[in-house]
């Protein structure tokens, strides 16, 4: 037999298939479990400096802190789902009128970063309101805005993540077949008793994942208990992270280290709990799917409307009124007036100030860097989870959830703790430089072009890439002639996303930044948090309306991309 | 152009296994039809043999070389064989030119070179002019052929086509199997055509391999397979046969046997060596059956069933001696049969299946 060998097998470090996919693990690795890795050992193995790991857990105000994370939590996931469920139910079920509009409105908030949310609000009430005070409604000067508190928290909280239960259950609901409403309605039951006992039940598993989701995200934001609660004196989790971080540099290192494993432990928790919820039940759907089935509302359409533009009104138009208002007057707490609008506040963040300029250069830079690379990583790795599948694989594609799953603070943490030191062998820090924000968000953001990806390769026949291959074609003239051109547009997507995402974050720059290096969230955070609330509102114009902007975009170039790959299009 | 041996070839898809110790050869030039019921491992054996899966057991060979075996393994960008796909798998982003133009690419051809060659091929397959379309312009059976034109351009030593008539209608399956039989007239490329129209293996192949739960079951010329089937499973699969009992009385002389089928003495083909055996399984095909009609409850078998075919009747018939049988018979119209009635059998032919 030896003699009709087919020629004897290629060493498997010359064959350029094997030696791509073991760099890419290895990248991998390195963005997705070292930060998570190097975490629990650092609250295992204390290295930073500090006292014991253990003794901030005996401490006050960790335990106040833990409290209030999880009132505001809790709080802000029952109002987030309460309006979640009113507005997808409307827009997925029912004939109602304009609906494309409505949904991107109402998505709108959630691609407005927390801390702008939080500035904008902030401009709704309080004494220096411009609304209030054209209104002459506004409270004497002096009088504390009444969102500075546990409250208004919750509030900010609910509305900005209100868009997330929404968009998880009206993707539950759109896969809910159309006979299985009719099958009920043709039993003669009323639309009500449909809705209670045929949508409900079906809806209920992607009701959990929102609501999961929301805890989950709550849990770990920042931009708005640091606007909110450090005026306030309240003070949750990550805020008490940053504070002390902020306050007492590194030397902390190993307290905070604790105190991201126990934020860590809560969200994995809420992750791992509804994976289990899910598990128990089978809720799997099957029927001919389609169109999702439409109820006539009949002469409650109007109301029906009317709510659903309130809503949107209530929780994206008047706080960013509010916001372009307030940046528009000469000086903070001036009544507004035709007279003496001005855009002087533009002027000063834009040209006259350098570290807002300069913060938006880096954000610029950072996100459409982190997108590009992203997006070289994610084609071929996507490829390999799609295609080969197996154990490493699916291990590598489920670590890469980690980082976005963890809060940001979180995530910063780890990677002040992989990069304080210089990096072994190369003998450069990436501490106190962009560099460190910059591998940051790759580590954040990968799964954000990694999932559609993926999605586009499993979704792909595999018989376009076998035919390139009868034709003789090698694995990387396939790949650029036939994979990558198919599997373009919905890497586009992801990296598009990441971009937004990138372009506006605090939570993971707050604790990164250094001076030179600032993003655009540090900035706007910095001029609130300086008092500087009329800068503040201007920048915070700008980056709501570069969002805008690329969001209508994204929308005009997905119309050519599969359903679901930008997630605010009907 | 090759010939193509596969020998003991077995693949297990976590345990379970697809295809079970399959060996033939095929010569070069030779047109092989892979016949079964669904789920029986045809597609799996044909990525087998274009290398897109290894086998975990059994060697493949494309003329001597030896491409598939456990542990070594010629990847197919290396087996030059070419696949039709059951989908097409035509690259949206590319127009027809291009889409054909491929393989010639990849090998490296001049511009000139691989205009003159796409040309030729569109010609061959009978859409010159549409190389600008878009695959997705065309309709099915035009992207079939543009499908077995990139096939043609790379000029494979094995062409493997999966099923590839499975999506069009009955006419344009008539047109698109005649093209296949010029292609393969034209070119004596050697051809495995997967399907599981019996009909259409039997009008293209030189052999057709029966396939059945991974197994080979048979391979034979088509005119061998419908006379002479090894097994109940061949015999139902192809053609409208009837597997009934009966007794062998005799030992086989001449390719003949006697036989008693329902009661009635017959003489029957039969496997050389074939011995007189009580309840042997024999093949009856609705043409070995004579029949005629009698009256009142005289006869040997009731007409169960009568199903109009167009210029003709199928009839379901139940012999008296065997009321749980059915035999299928054909008769044209007019006629004054109808379910109910009584006729007497004669059995002019039929094959004794081998005892396996
Ligand atoms: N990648 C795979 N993993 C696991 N099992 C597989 C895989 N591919 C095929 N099988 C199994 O192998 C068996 C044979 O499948 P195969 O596709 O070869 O059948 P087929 O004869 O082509 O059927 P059809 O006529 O329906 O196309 C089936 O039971 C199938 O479920
Ligand atoms: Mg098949």
């Amino acid at each position: 037999m030896a003699d009709t060998r087919a020629g004897a097998p290629r060493p498997v470090w010359r064959d350029p298939e094997t030696v791509l996919l073991a760099i890419l693990v290895a990248v991998t690795l390195v963005l997705a479990v070292a930060p998570v890795l190097r975490l629990i050992l650092e609250s295992a193995f204390p290295t930073a400096g500090g006292g014991p790991a253990l003794a901030v857990l005996s401490q006050a105000a960790t335990w106040t802190a833990t409290r209030r994370t999880l009132e505001v939590t809790l709080g802000g996931t029952l109002l987030a789902a309460v309006v979640g469920c009113v507005m997808a139910l409307l827009a997925a079920l029912t004939d109602i009128r304009a609906r494309p509009a409505l949904v991107f409105g109402f998505v709108l908030p959630l691609m407005i970063p927390p801390q702008v949310t939080a500035i904008a609000w902030l401009q709704v009430f309080g004494p220096a309101s411009p609304l209030l005070k054209m209104l002459d409604l506004a409270p004497p000067i002096g009088t504390r805005n009444p969102l500075y508190s546990r409250d208004g928290i919750i509030l900010l909280l609910g509305i900005h993540y209100a868009p997330l239960v929404f968009l998880t259950l009206r993707a539950g609901l759109r896969r809910l077949p159309r006979d299985f409403v009719e099958a009920a309605l043709a039993t003669g039951a009323s639309p009500l008793r449909v809705v209670a006992t045929v949508i409900v039940p079906i809806m209920i598993p992607a009701l959990i994942a929102g609501v999961m989701l929301t805890l989950v995200s709550c849990v770990g934001n920042f931009g708005i208990p640091a606007l909110l609660g450090i005026p306030g004196g309240y003070t949750v989790l990550t805020t008490l992270i940053y504070q002390r971080l902020a306050g007492l540099g590194p030397r902390v290192l190993a307290d905070v280290a604790t105190l991201s494993v126990l934020i860590g432990v809560v969200v994995f928790a809420g992750i791992w709990a509804q994976a289990w919820l899910l598990r128990r039940g089978d809720y799997r759907i099957s029927g001919t799917s389609g169109e999702p089935p439409r109820f006539e509302l009949g002469r409650w359409r109007l109301p029906a409307e009317t709510l659903a533009w309130f809503l949107v009104l209530f929780t994206f138009a008047l706080p960013m009124l509010a916001m372009v208002l307030t940046s528009l007057v000469p000086a903070y707490g001036v009544k507004l007036t035709a007279v003496n609008a001005t855009l002087e506040n533009y002027r000063f963040v834009i040209f006259d100030h350098g570290p807002t300029r300069r913060a938006f250069v880096n954000s610029f830079l950072l996100s459409a860097g982190a997108g590009a690379v992203l997006i070289a990583l994610a084609l071929p790795l996507g490829h390999f989870i799609a295609r080969r599948g197996g154990r490493l694989l699916g291990g590598l594609a489920f670590a890469a959830e980690l980082p976005y799953a963890l809060p940001g603070v979180v995530l910063a943490i780890a990677c002040i703790l992989l990069f304080l030191k210089p990096l072994p062998l190369l003998g450069f820090g990436l501490y106190n430089t962009v560099w460190i924000i910059f591998v940051a968000y790759l580590m954040r953001f990968l799964i954000l072009v990694l999932r559609p990806v993926v999605a586009a390769f499993q979704q792909l026949d595999r018989s376009y890439e076998e035919a390139a291959q009868m034709a003789g074609a090698r694995f990387a003239f396939r790949q650029r002639t036939v994979s990558l051109p198919m599997v373009a547009p919905a890497a586009a997507a992801g990296a598009l996303i990441v971009f937004l995402t990138a372009f506006n974050e605090l939570t993971v720059s707050a604790l990164l930044w250094s001076s030179g290096a600032e993003t655009l969230g540090v900035a706007v955070f910095g001029l609130e948090q300086g008092g500087e609330s009329t800068y503040a509102a201007a920048l915070s114009a700008l980056s709501v309306a570069v969002t805008i902007a690329i969001m209508a975009l994204a929308s005009l170039a997905g119309r050519r991309m599969p359903q679901g790959v930008v997630p605010w299009r009907d | 152009m090759a010939g193509l041996t596969l020998e003991n070839v077995s693949k297990d898809f976590g345990g379970a296994a697809a295809v079970d110790g399959v060996s033939l050869e095929m010569r070069d030039g030779e047109f092989l039809a892979v016949l079964g019921p669904s789920g029986c491992g045809k597609t799996t054996l044909l990525r087998l043999v274009a290398g897109f899966e290894r086998v975990t057991g059994g060697t493949i060979r494309i003329g001597t070389r030896a491409v598939s075996m456990p542990g070594s393994h010629v990847p197919p960008e290396d087996r030059r064989v070419g696949v039709v796909f059951q989908s097409y798998a035509l690259w949206p982003h590319m127009d027809v030119a291009g889409n054909i133009a491929y393989p010639l690419r990849v090998a490296g051809r001049e511009r000139a070179d691989i205009e003159r060659r796409v040309a030729q091929a569109l010609d061959t397959v009978g859409l010159s002019g549409l190389g600008a379309r878009r695959p997705a312009d065309l309709s099915g059976g035009q992207r079939q052929r543009v499908a077995l034109a990139r096939c043609l351009v790379m000029e494979p030593s094995v062409v493997l086509l999966d099923e590839p008539l499975a999506n069009l209608d009955t006419h344009l399956r008539g047109a698109m199997q005649r093209e296949f039989e010029d292609y393969h007239r034209r070119t004596g490329t050697t051809m495995v055509y997967i399907t599981h129209d019996q009909a259409e293996a039997m009008a293209l192949a030189d052999r057709i391999a029966v396939m059945s739960s991974g197994r080979l079951v048979q391979l034979a010329p088509p005119a061998s397979l419908y006379r002479e089937p090894v097994s109940r499973m061949v015999a139902e699969f192809i053609g409208q046969a009837s597997v009934v009992l009966g007794d062998v009385l005799s030992d086989e002389a001449a390719g003949r046997v006697r036989a008693r089928v329902f009661g009635l003495d017959c003489v029957l083909r039969a496997a050389p060596g074939q011995t007189a055996r009580r309840g042997a399984e024999i093949c009856l095909r609705p043409d070995d059956i004579g029949f005629s009609e009698t009256g009142g409850q005289t006869g040997h078998a009731t007409i169960r069933r009568m199903s109009y075919r167009g210029g003709a009747f199928a009839l379901e018939v139940s012999p008296d001696a065997a009321p749980d049988t059915v035999l299928r018979l054909g008769v044209r119209e007019p006629t004054t049969l109808a379910t109910g009635g009584r006729l007497t059998l004669a059995i002019t032919d039929g094959w004794v299946i081998p005892a396996s």
